[in-house]
């Protein structure tokens, strides 16, 4: 307490020294009462602040308050019983929202661990998450989606996700089954094939589901993405093994059943019931079986089943009576169950009717024991080999041929029946031999020289041809020893140069004599004597040009027929032939005209063959024109040829003759004597010289409207005359 | 230019040898000698000085190509134009013969009328004088 001295200093000074002796006992006792007093709210105040200090000790941790002490004086104790009521208030309240922080603390860890753990998914599931705006429109993805897919979340980000992952619409009924899910904000469940950020593509099964806050507030949507191809494509390919096992099952008619020996029941499949022709309907379908199975064939199948075990797979074949098809041969696989200490059995089969396979397979043995008896029996030798050019069979024909026994001959090299010629070139591989030869060897007949097996060389024609089996690539090639041919041949050839010479020399004789005696030689003869000497020449000439002609018949047949081809202009040849046909001509009265356009060009033709062609053409003409009548012979070019046609008034030739005309030994009318001379072999021969002097050869005609023959020769593009020898090879 | 005057010529058939005869002797007005085999032509030819020789290519004995060989081989014979006579008349044939040496190849059968101017025609253009 603070008292003011200044108006006791005014009394000191004014009252004197006794009033100011008075005033300093007053003032001290003042001062000891205040001490006094100061000392006791002191002491009080000390006690309340320890009070409050052991109420908000029991605040905190829940003790029982401290009883407020009665210090008798009213405002004190007033005091107190405010401060304990109010302690008390403050001690409940802190409980409370001490219990609320705790429950609150506990949730919040909770929602924290649930957070984390949701987090730890989201971020480590291997399925792509896609979190969308209430528009579908990408908010964030995970990183499995990015894995997924090649997008990262900053290419998704406001899109929505099928304009990024579907780069063409997904079929109209999953694209409506989407629409309505997000629509109805039901979510939805599809299987769809989306593209990757690299273009490829995957089935993605989606799990759309939308989300929504505490307030029920829809926030958008999250969909769960999951690459299913390959689920999706073992899928398909499980189906597809099962659709093609059924369709398997129709097509091959393939019969399955079941029989519990237990309950005597039989199931089977319509396949199985049609096998058997017993109807699926039937009550007693085991019994009809057991009646028509072949009593032997029941006998020795029952044996067998009874005598296996569980899981054990039978097979055998029965035969079986079908009511309407008759006896029929049925191939059986059964496969054996035994479940339970009583034994119960179970077969479960698959039953396939070969009777027609059956009997194919017999005709193909016995058309293979045929074709051993004629490969056995064949005069030619017939030898197959491997791909590897080892032999694999041998007839009996190789082996007279040969010199080898089959035995000691299969397994071994090709090689070893070819000459040294071919062998040696081809040590290792006749087959490759073959193989590059292919063109002049497979599958045609060429001639070549094989060896026995004492060492003898010898010609041979071979023809090889190559096939397939199920070992591999067989090549089968047909040797014919040609050694008696090429004697034969030989024979021929000697025999044709002395028919040739031993026909010319009389012919010369003759002719000679008889061209003498028509010239005057030996004197004048009178008119008859003159007409029967023409005659007798010219009847000599013919069958000097027949002689020529079954001469060349016989090179053709044998290919040796030459020509020799040149460069010719085409008014030489005319010429050539107008002097060679010109006396045949005026023998018939008939004129030969020949009109020649550019006469100087040139073709490429074997002049005395050309000349042969012209000739027979026009002497054909001749022989069928009227007399008086005119043979033309005119030229015209035409795409690189030079056409020379004969052209005549004659009677035609019907068109049910045209074509045999160019066939050998053909006359196309035997009643007229005058046309009948000849061979009739002009025709054909011209034709086979046209063809290998690269030029062709036809004709036009009509009955009663005369004939147009022609040759075609091939125009010369050579700048100097060369000569290209020509021997046609048949 | 040397006119063609003298030939001999050998052929085994006597028929066609005297229709050559007459062919050069009495048409053709060509002294023309006739062998009647290649031994006796290879023997006596020189005699008769020919100068072309018409042989006959298939014979007894030694055929056209021997006969030739052996008059080749006398003096005075190597540059004799030789002509072959032949019943064969292949292409091959014929050049079988021209490589033996034939400066012609007449086929059988040949026309005697014109065979004193073929042999002429050969013997131009043998003897025609190189431009």
């Amino acid at each position: 307490m603070e008292i003011s001295a200044a108006p006791l200093i005014d009394v000191l000074e004014s009252g004197g020294r006794r009033s100011l002796i008075l005033l300093a006992l007053v003032f001290g006792a003042i001062t000891i009462g205040c001490r006094f007093l100061t000392n006791g709210l002191s002491s009080l105040t000390n006690q309340f602040v320890q009070k409050g200090n052991k109420i908000q000790v029991s605040i905190m941790d829940g003790s029982p308050l401290p009883k407020m002490q009665n210090y008798g004086i009213v405002e004190l104790d007033a005091i107190g019983g405010v401060v304990r009521d109010m302690s008390a208030q403050l001690a409940h309240t802190f409980r409370e929202h001490q219990e609320l922080n705790h429950s609150l603390e506990e949730r919040v860890k909770l929602r924290t661990k649930e957070l984390d753990l949701l987090s730890q998914v989201v971020k480590q599931t291997t399925n792509g998450v896609i979190v969308a705006d209430t528009f579908g429109k990408v908010t964030w993805t995970n990183e499995a989606f990015t894995k997924l897919t090649g997008y990262h979340l900053d290419e998704m980000l406001g899109k929505t996700p099928g304009a990024v992952l579907q780069k063409q619409a997904p079929p109209n009924e999953l694209l409506e089954n989407m629409r309505h899910g997000l629509a109805k904000r039901q979510g939805f469940h599809v299987e769809l094939i989306n593209h990757r950020k690299d273009g490829t593509l995957y089935w993605n099964e989606v799990s759309c589901s939308p989300m929504f806050d505490k307030t029920g507030q829809h926030t958008g949507f999250i969909a769960i993405q999951n690459d299913v191809t390959a689920r999706r494509e073992t899928s398909l390919a499980l189906q597809e093994t099962l659709e093609r096992l059924h369709l398997g099952s129709e097509l091959a008619s393939m019969g399955v059943w079941s029989y519990d020996s237990a309950a005597q029941t039989v199931e089977w499949n319509d396949q199985n019931s049609a096998m058997h022709g017993i109807p699926q309907t039937a009550d007693n379908k085991y019994q009809l079986w057991e009646e028509r199975v072949h009593p032997d064939d029941l006998s020795s199948m029952t044996s067998l089943l009874r005598a296996g075990q569980s899981g054990d797979e039978i097979a055998f074949e029965y035969r079986f009576r079908h009511p309407e098809l008759g006896e029929r041969l049925i191939s059986c696989r059964v496969h054996i169950t035994s479940v339970g200490e009583n034994e119960a059995r179970f077969y479960t089969g698959a039953n396939i009717d070969i009777t027609e396979a059956r009997k194919t397979s017999q005709r193909l043995a016995n058309a293979a024991a045929k074709t051993s008896a004629i490969l056995d029996n064949a005069l030619d030798s017939i030898i197959t080999m491997d791909s590897r050019g080892h032999i694999v069979s041998f007839n009996h024909a190789a082996e007279s041929m040969f010199g080898y026994r089959v035995d000691e001959i299969i397994g071994k090299s090709i090689n070893v029946l070819m000459s040294a010629k071919y062998s040696d070139h081809h040590p290792n591989s006749i087959v490759a031999y073959l193989e590059r030869r292919q063109g002049r060897m497979i599958d045609k007949v060429t001639e070549a020289e094989a060896r026995r097996a004492n060492g003898d060389v010898f010609p041979i024609e071979l023809a090889v041809s190559k096939s397939v089996d199920d070992t591999g690539i067989v090549f089968i090639g047909i040797v014919r020893d040609l050694t008696e041919r090429k004697k034969i041949d030989l024979m021929k050839s000697e025999f044709l140069a002395m028919v040739s010479h031993e026909l010319r020399t009389p012919l010369t004789s003759i002719q000679g004599t008889l061209s003498l005696v028509k010239a005057g030689v030996f004197g004048e003869l009178d008119a008859r004597g003159q007409r029967l000497i023409s005659s007798s020449l010219d009847n000599s000439e013919t069958l000097a040009s027949m002689v020529d002609e079954i001469l060349d018949l016989e090179k053709l047949a044998s290919g040796k027929l030459e020509v020799y081809v040149e460069r010719i202009n085409v008014g030489e040849l005319l010429n050539r032939t107008s002097n060679t046909i010109q006396s045949y001509c005026d023998k018939f009265s008939v004129g030969l005209s020949l009109e020649a356009i550019e006469p100087e060009i040139s073709i490429e033709a074997d002049p005395k063959r050309a000349v042969q062609v012209l000739t027979n053409l026009i002497s054909n003409a001749v022989k069928f024109s009227p007399t008086e009548d005119q043979v033309r012979v005119e030229t015209t070019q035409h795409k690189g040829y030079v056409r020379i046609s004969v052209i005549d008034n004659g009677p035609g030739i019907p068109d049910d003759k045209h074509d045999m005309l160019f066939q050998k030994f053909s006359q196309i009318d035997g009643s007229d004597s005058r046309n009948n001379t000849g061979t009739g072999l002009g025709l054909a021969i011209s034709r086979e010289l046209m063809d290998s002097m690269g030029g062709r050869i036809g004709f036009t005609s009509a009955k009663d409207a005369g004939s147009t023959f022609w040759a075609e020769f091939r125009i010369s593009t050579e700048l100097q005359a060369s000569s290209v020898t020509t021997t046609i090879d048949q | 230019m040397t006119e063609l005057q003298r030939v001999v010529f050998v052929e085994d058939d006597p028929d066609i040898r005297e229709l050559i005869d007459i062919a050069l002797n009495t048409i053709g007005g060509i002294f023309a000698v006739g062998f009647p085999n290649g031994q006796t032509a290879i023997s006596d030819a020189a005699m008769h000085a020919p100068q072309m020789l018409l042989l006959d290519v298939m014979m007894p004995g030694i055929d056209g190509a021997e006969t030739l060989k052996g008059l080749r081989e006398q003096n005075g014979f190597q540059d004799v134009p030789v002509i072959f006579l032949t019943a064969k008349v292949h292409p091959s044939e014929i050049q079988r013969l021209r490589s033996l040496g034939a400066d012609a190849v007449i086929a059988k059968p040949f026309d005697p009328m014109m065979l004193a101017d073929e042999l002429r025609s050969v013997w131009q253009e043998v003897v025609k004088p190189a431009i």
